[in-house]
């Protein structure tokens, strides 16, 4: 029968030193080398269009430009006249360029990017009447559009025409108009 | 004779105790010089001999320039970033865009991540790459993080955490190197370009006001963030060292 009160002081005593013993051999295994970096940026994603239209009248012809408003964000730009069915729209550009092209929807479209705060070319929408149409009651109205700069799978500049918006806030017209 | 004899069997204890005290400090010294042997170099008449002590060190590059390092250097931890100065993590995507340059929607940008050994170890390593959006200095959280398009790259070599997988829709990616970075050497790249998707820009009003038309977007202004952290650790008793570091099995990530 083992006497307790004798080899309490013992008992304790090892147990002390086996468990300072096993403390130091826990921190050594658990030393392991580590070491880590880090990093971080961010850029701002300027979203947002404006643009104006630009209409003058002379002899019977119209002369469309769009200027792209934004201080910040490029676009393309395109335009639609609409009119009676009585009508023909002869277009042309008066300095002979080639930066408007008519393509999907009769519209005519802007080849170029709209840079922020340029103004497109001129395009020339010759109004011809029929014989004895009276000159003083049409309506001729040109419609703007335009759309952010986006790329394609290629890494070239496009326009994406098919976006269709979700408004957010309240319903607004994406066209608009004037009337001659 | 019954006081002689409980006086032999006292003393008798007491000689127990001494020697095992004895043994106990014995053990003791003997753990501490275990942890002390690294440092020491040895001298004799025609021959110096060195141990290096280890070691570890690591870099993250964007675009093969150095961002952030921090290697373990003569006793100390010598910390360097793209930043300079106090700075502990470095600059992501500063020379995304050039001089007056603005940032185009689902146009890739180059944005090449590496990982470089920059210590004299070997070492196991592993990243963390963080993607959100943030305006006026909140999170925007109604904006996927997957509209951050990372081109994530080399995926054989770089083995993403088996919770990520098919999961786009996270903030963090968690990726693996496959294998040991050895020392001094850079790692295949994890991502190659970064791209914002277009849709980014889905959600839009239209304001006239005479012959002018404002698009106004929901989302104009808004900031995409990239945050990358690297960690590394030791190759010597790599399971348990990479359990104990970063939690996880690396024998069943397939990573050893």
């Amino acid at each position: 029968m083992m006497d307790w009160k004798r080899y309490g002081k013992l008992a304790v005593m090892s147990a002390a030193a086996l468990g300072m013993t096993a403390v130091l051999t826990i921190e050594g295994a658990q030393a392991y080398f580590t070491t880590y970096v880090s990093a971080g940026g961010s850029q701002v994603v300027n979203l947002g269009a404006e643009t104006e239209i630009h209409e003058g009248l002379s002899n019977m012809t119209k002369h469309i430009s769009v200027e792209n408003a934004s201080a910040v964000n490029d676009c393309f730009v395109r335009v639609k006249v609409f009119y009676g069915g009585e009508l023909a729209i002869e277009y042309a550009e008066p300095d002979g360029g080639q930066n408007w092209y008519p393509g999907d929807g009769g519209y005519w479209y802007y080849r170029p990017i709209l840079a922020a705060g340029a103004t497109s070319t001129v395009l020339d929408a010759k109004i011809v009447l029929p014989e004895g149409f009276d000159k003083d009651n049409f309506n001729v109205v040109v419609i703007q559009e335009c759309t952010p700069v986006v790329y394609d799978a290629s890494g070239n500049a496009t326009a994406d025409w098919t976006t269709v918006y979700s408004e957010y806030q309240e319903t607004g017209g994406q066209r608009e108009g004037a009337d001659n | 004779m019954r006081r002689t004899g409980r006086k032999k069997k006292s003393s008798n204890g007491k000689y127990v105790t001494y020697v095992l005290m004895a043994l106990a400090v014995l053990l003791l010294m003997g753990s501490t010089i275990g942890s002390t042997r690294a440092a020491l170099t040895y001298y004799s008449e025609n021959y110096t001999a060195e141990i290096t002590v280890s070691q570890i060190g690591v870099s993250l590059l964007e675009n093969g320039e150095v961002v952030s390092s921090r290697d373990y250097d003569n006793s100390e931890w010598k910390v360097s970033t793209n930043q300079g100065g106090e700075s502990t993590s470095g600059v992501l995507l500063r020379s995304m865009l050039g001089e007056g340059e603005k940032l185009a929607l689902n146009k890739s940008y180059d944005e090449v991540l590496t990982v470089k050994n920059s210590g004299s170890i070997d070492e196991y390593v592993r990243v963390r790459i963080y993607r959100y959006w943030m305006k006026d200095g909140k999170k925007v959280t109604t904006l996927s993080p997957s509209l951050i398009d990372l081109h994530f790259v080399n995926e054989g070599q770089w083995v993403k955490n088996p919770d990520d997988v098919g999961t786009g829709e996270r903030e963090c990616v968690e990726l693996y190197y496959k294998g040991i970075l050895p020392s001094g050497a850079e790692s295949a790249a994890f991502v190659d370009s970064v791209r914002i998707d277009g849709s980014v820009a889905a959600e839009a009003r239209v304001e006239t006001n005479g012959s002018t038309i404002t698009t106004i977007y929901k989302y104009d202004g808004v900031e995409f963030h990239v945050d990358v952290e690297v960690d590394a650790v030791q190759t010597h008793n790599a399971q348990d060292a990479i359990r104990s570091a970063w939690g996880v099995d690396a024998s069943a990530l397939g990573i050893l």
